[in-house]
């Protein structure tokens, strides 16, 4: 693919931007991506406050991304902190920050850690629903594996446990 | 007993592995946070000390497997117990630079070591000689439980627990392990090896982690990736890698001992001869000359000495030699002492032949 700057060279680095509240794709060269103004690529390696402040959206002379502040101009509840304080300090400000900027953090946390949501443990407060769930999102998986390996007599047997595991978390299914 | 005994024993994780010479120690951390509260930094004095307060209390006397935790708070340290701290690997280098409450849970052995209004109000790590991974992750997880039973963690059930850096949230797990590779290096086969790690989403980096420099031959390696993936997969992920690099040092250990016994030989009897008499000794020099006469005693070559690689290691830093020799000492004293504290170990192993 060209890079879509200079139609030249390949393209070598694919970002994502939200421009007015939609996701525009830029396949960009090396040399028009340092060149490009926001994508914060000057970044310096090993250094994970000024990595995560760039993948947050500041440019490397500190200037936020304008199209993503604009988008989220409120204050988390929690602690006061704005969208744009998060980002300068690569950092969130509480707990509430999660729920606050979901929109930006879910795009955020999808670059760091790629897709995917929490499968692993379950604060034992939380009590048995959340466990459940998370058993039948893992046993689902586990259910694809046996029928592709045309294991079909136990893909049954499991296939059973999850509608059991569906009808009980906490009355949800039925 | 005092903070002072506690501070200068060895840790846990100091004990020679004679079994397992090449992975030398396995470390299991775990970001948590109180829901609804400030993160450590934005937050003011008071809401510190209510912190740690809550916490502390949560925490001290609090026995798992016959580990006990006996809360320290940081403040009651002076630098150089600080300084041990971190040369131990019980607290982050960062965790001393501030003035709000901030403190240590620590059991006896060292195997726990909770540290309070780091990054995250909570870091719990666990950190075990050799490759165990999985004990430590046990050891960990009943911690981890415990302060569940007793706080409010924040957690979100499609994010996981939620943390102070977005790079931990999920399982807020890093589990990594500290590998002694110099036939690897010998070999020049090293920077191959760990560099693919990179693209299995692992990182690598030295001694005292993040932009430090890997001296002596050692390597930590950790995971990267916290949200999408489970505790056990992680563990599994990092065992997996952690057995191929074992694999693959001992095939160069082997390479090298048929291919080139003599320049082997040589090189850590050099090592062998001066750490046996030397005079001066830097810090870099010391990490270079462990590691290839630990090499010799791996390979069979050298005997073994009283104390294990990493114990002389770490009790050879300035913070460490200052502590237990319980005195001031500018740049060059450090270097001087260091080679007496050497020499010692190394005469000690002598005369214990010779009776």
């Amino acid at each position: 693919m060209l890079c879509q700057n200079c139609q030249q060279r390949e393209a070598v680095v694919h970002l994502t931007k939200i421009i007015n509240g939609q996701a525009a794709q830029l396949h960009l060269c090396q040399e028009c991506a340092q060149k490009a103004p926001g994508t914060g690529f000057n970044l310096y390696p090993g250094m994970v406050s000024d990595f995560l402040q760039a993948l947050f959206g500041v440019n490397p002379a500190g200037q936020y991304d304008q199209t993503i502040v604009d988008s989220q101009p409120g204050k988390c509840p929690g602690c006061g902190r704005t969208f744009s304080q998060i980002q300068q300090a690569g950092k969130m400000g509480c707990s509430k920050c999660y729920d606050e900027f979901e929109p930006q953090m879910e795009m955020l946390l999808r670059r760091i850690h790629g897709r995917g949501m929490h499968v692993g443990k379950v604060p034992v407060r939380r009590g048995a629903s959340f466990r459940n769930k998370q058993e039948i999102v893992k046993s689902k998986e586990q259910l694809l594996e046996l029928v592709k390996a045309e294991k079909f007599e136990e893909a049954a047997i499991l296939r059973d446990r999850i509608k059991e595991m569906e009808n009980t978390v906490g009355g949800e299914s039925k | 007993m005092t903070y002072r005994e506690l501070l200068a024993k060895d840790s846990f994780w100091m004990k020679d592995t004679l079994d397992i010479p090449i992975v030398l120690s396995s470390r299991i951390r775990l970001a948590r946070n109180i829901a609804d509260n400030p993160f450590p930094h934005v937050m003011s004095h008071d809401d510190a000390e209510k912190i740690e307060a809550q916490i502390s209390g949560v925490l001290d006397g609090f026995t798992a497997e016959g580990e006990k935790l006996v809360y320290i708070p940081l403040k009651m340290l002076i630098p150089v117990e600080k300084k041990v701290l971190i040369e131990k690997h019980l607290v982050s280098p960062g965790f001393n630079e501030t003035e709000y409450a901030r403190g240590l849970a620590l059991s006896e052995s060292h195997k726990i070591a909770v540290m309070v209004n780091e990054e995250d109000h909570l870091r719990i790590q666990v950190l075990m000689p050799g490759n165990s991974l999985r004990e430590a992750w046990h050891l960990a997880g009943l911690v981890d439980d415990h302060l569940e039973a007793h706080l409010d963690i924040a957690y979100k059930e499609k994010l996981g627990y939620l943390t102070t850096c977005p790079t931990n949230v999920g399982t807020g797990l890093r589990v990594s392990v500290m590998v002694h590779l110099p036939a690897l290096v010998l070999t020049n086969q090293v920077q191959q090896v760990l560099g693919a790690l990179t693209s299995l989403g692992l990182a690598v980096r030295g001694l005292y982690g993040e932009g430090s420099r890997p001296f002596g031959n050692i390597f930590q390696i950790s995971n990267q990736v916290t949200l999408g993936k489970s505790e056990e997969d992680t563990l599994t992920h990092l065992d997996a890698v952690t057995r191929q690099l074992m694999e693959r040092e001992v095939q160069m250990r082997e390479v090298i001992r048929k291919e080139s016994p003599l320049i082997v030989e040589d090189k850590v009897w050099r090592a062998r001869g001066t750490l046996e008499n030397v005079r001066i000794l830097e810090t870099e020099e010391i990490y270079s000359l462990l590691s290839e006469d630990r090499l010799g005693i791996d390979m069979g070559i050298l005997s073994r000495v009283s104390a294990g690689f990493v114990s002389v290691l770490i009790n050879s830093m300035q913070g460490c030699l200052q502590y237990n020799l319980n005195k001031q000492l500018d740049a060059y004293h450090i270097n001087a002492e260091r080679a007496n504290f050497v020499r010692g170990i190394y005469h000690h192993k002598m005369s214990e032949n010779v009776n």
